[in-house]
């Protein structure tokens, strides 16, 4: 019986990998080369890719050492390299909740596991009222906050808590990023009805990270239909986002006044009793008692927010599981060593110049020199100003370092950056990002 | 590559970088960190910084290998060299089916807006489809000057290690480690004639012995000081030698 065009195109590719594999390397083999299939038609070895971005991975870089294999082996046989059908992709482990249902929010999301404290407590009472009356309390409701305040928990624990009440309630959760590819995928296949169908027949609507809609143009203008459908429709609109809704640069003005319709709350850092509070329920969650002292341990060293929270104690977790050892003070110390000798040099004078620098992308010896103009200057008042909050070093001692300037040089840096923080978004950001970097 | 002896077929053990390759001495944590990664239910995601030489691409490649079928292991330095980020949806149509994804020199995209989106949208879409993320970089996930902030803080809820380079003790174990993989027999004084004289980095080790590899064949040779030095001074001091600091 002949074989079919598929089957001496597998014979043909799994010889010429047998060749391709003595010439380059297994990640590469493995990560590239191994979804390929092979049709042999006539003359012709077509070899499939399961989709664009591992098709234009091999043509850029492969293609040439395909061919030129295949020459060897089999003369006369001409390659060619095109989109085949994708792949089934894999189950995901189905120990764990299922995160994919219509929904998409994460059941442990809840209110119960959300800690309450200063920082917060306004956008909790929202977001309780919101889940008690969806679409009658606040409308659309808009949390905003820094990274890793627990927006995104917030936001699902109303949708969880809809859900509760009314488990017929179509709820959906969507990142920014996930309700660009559905548009992007409903206008490529044609189906942008049903797209709009799909989110225009939602009881609540939950969208997180609308800052990532910036310069969007055809996004913006999609989210504005829906946004009004649901909204005259009196469902739930819940937006989170990491800054005021005036405050969102290249987002559509008829945007950014909707979504100060409704309720806007905003999540402050939290203080050390709520830091504390996180840790010792997310400890909780992964079943572990923790000391007390331990909790305080990492929330007193840990600043910024609850991810790094997180990651601190995944750390001291896996630390106390892999050696083997109680969960105390010490094991906490131990496993924390690298980060907490990180944080203490990152935040010396040296490295915070050298960080500026890098982060402006001047040089390090700019912060010494003597030279006043606005792209060396303003780095360096935001250096000098940086050291004033987190170093205890006096006025005098951080103009010295700085070119040998007089401390009220430095006095009138901080006070222009703090200045410059409060009317510029963006030198809030450069600041935020800086004292991030030095893991402050 | 000439050479004057034996002609040299294309058939040598190429040694892949295994996981039970890898020397953990110092980095026990993180090797079982990596290896509970691919067991259920393990880390979901894991950061590795160290300085290049550490063996953070072993790891991930070797992880990668481990994972089996579809787990890709992509160096960004070397991706974003190449051209611009790729669209958010394209790479999350085809890396999110992915088994396991290894994301290497993520800290060389560090300021490039359009790839940390690209970062954070695979670190969301693994984290939402619960699949393990093994990502490293020279800089730790507060030390690199990520500009999303989105990012970043994702970086940092991730498990972290920082792995510690090999002393010279290690470096010399794991020197004729490589040379046995290949099925060549290195002397101690030979392996350190070569960290003494030549580089002690292991991503340049491995490329030497790679080289001595083909010559000892062609020449039939042994590999003594005498013909690790004629082979490498023929080759041309440093010729030879990859660009400084190339990984493991």
């Amino acid at each position: 019986m002949a074989q079919s065009a598929a089957e001496s195109g597998d014979a043909l590719w799994a010889t010429l990998c047998t060749h391709l594999q003595q010439s380059i390397t297994a990640q590469q083999f493995n990560t590239w080369l191994r979804p390929l299939r092979g049709e042999l038609r006539g003359d012709e070895l077509q070899l499939l890719a399961p989709n664009a971005f591992v098709l234009d991975w091999v043509r850029g870089r492969l293609l040439t050492q395909l061919q030129q294999t295949l020459a060897d082996i089999a003369p006369g046989i001409i390659l060619t390299l095109d989109l085949g059908e994708a792949a089934a992709p894999p189950a995901p482990p189905s120990a764990s909740p299922d995160l994919r249902q219509n929904h998409k929010l994460n059941p442990t999301f809840s209110f119960q596991s959300y800690v309450e404290g200063k920082s917060n407590q306004l956008a909790v009472a929202a977001a309780k009222q919101v889940a008690e009356h969806p679409g009658r309390s606040y409308n659309p409701l808009y949390i905003y906050g820094g990274v890793g305040l627990g927006k995104t928990h917030l936001m699902q624990a109303v949708g969880n808590a809809i859900l509760g009440h009314n488990p017929q309630a179509q709820v959906l959760y969507v990142s920014s990023e996930g309700f660009i590819m559905d548009m992007v995928r409903a206008l490529q296949h044609n189906t942008i009805n049903d797209f709009k169908q799909r989110y225009r027949k939602l009881d609540a609507l939950l969208i997180d990270d609308i800052q990532f809609f910036a310069g969007k143009d055809r996004t913006q203008e999609e989210f504005f239909h829906t946004f009004n459908a649901l909204f005259d429709g009196q469902r739930q609109i819940i937006i989170t986002c990491d800054r005021y809704p005036k405050e969102v640069e290249r987002l559509e003005e008829r945007l950014q006044s909707r979504f100060g319709w409704g309720l806007t709350v905003a999540i402050e850092p939290h203080d050390l009793e709520t830091r504390m509070a996180i840790v010792l329920c997310k400890a909780e969650e992964s079943g572990i008692d923790l000391p007390h002292e331990v909790a305080f341990f990492i929330a007193e060293k840990i600043r910024s927010h609850v991810r790094e929270l997180e990651g601190a104690l995944r750390r001291v977790i896996a630390h106390a599981h892999f050696s083997h050892q109680a969960i105390d003070l010490s094991t906490a110390k131990d496993a924390l060593r690298d980060l907490i000798d990180v944080q203490k040099r990152m935040i010396s004078l040296d490295n915070i110049q050298k960080v500026v620098a890098e982060y402006f992308h001047i040089r390090a010896s700019d912060m010494q020199s003597k030279r006043r103009s606005r792209n060396i200057a303003r780095p360096r008042q935001v250096a000098m100003c940086i050291t004033k909050e987190l170093t205890n070093h006096s006025l005098p001692e951080i103009g010295e370092a700085f070119g040998g300037r007089d401390h009220t040089t430095v006095l009138h840096a901080c006070r222009q950056i703090e200045k410059l923080r409060r009317e510029d978004n963006g030198m809030e950001e450069d600041y935020k990002n800086l004292l991030r970097i030095l893991g402050a | 590559m000439n050479t004057d002896g034996q002609l040299v077929l294309p058939l040598g053990l190429r040694p892949q970088p295994l996981l039970q390759h890898f020397s953990t001495l110092g980095n026990e944590e993180a090797v079982a960190a990596v290896r509970q990664m691919l067991s259920s239910p393990g880390p979901r995601c894991l950061y590795l910084s160290g300085p290049g030489g550490s063996g953070k691409s072993h790891l991930l490649q070797g992880a990668a290998l481990a994972a089996g079928p579809w787990s890709p292991y992509l160096d960004l330095a070397d991706w974003a060299r190449h051209g611009a980020a790729p669209s958010v949806q394209e790479a999350l149509q085809s890396l999110g089916s992915a088994v396991l994804l290894c994301l290497d020199g993520v800290d060389a995209v560090a300021g490039k807006r359009p790839w940390e989106e690209l970062l954070f949208a695979l670190y969301n879409e693994r984290l939402q489809s619960q699949r393990p993320l093994l990502i490293a970089g020279r800089l730790g996930p507060r030390s690199a000057p990520w500009r999303l902030a989105d990012w970043g803080s994702r970086c940092s809820a991730c498990l972290h290690y920082a792995l510690h380079l090999p002393d010279d003790e290690q470096r010399l174990a794991i020197l004729q480690q490589m040379a046995r993989q290949r099925g060549l027999f290195l002397r101690e004084d030979a392996a350190y004639y070569l960290l003494r004289h030549w580089t002690r980095d292991l991503g340049q080790l491995e490329q030497i012995i790679e080289q001595l590899d083909n010559q000892s064949w062609a020449r039939q040779r042994e590999l003594s000081i005498p013909f690790i030095r004629s082979c490498l001074t023929a080759a041309g001091q440093g010729a030879h030698l990859p660009e400084e600091g190339a990984s493991r």
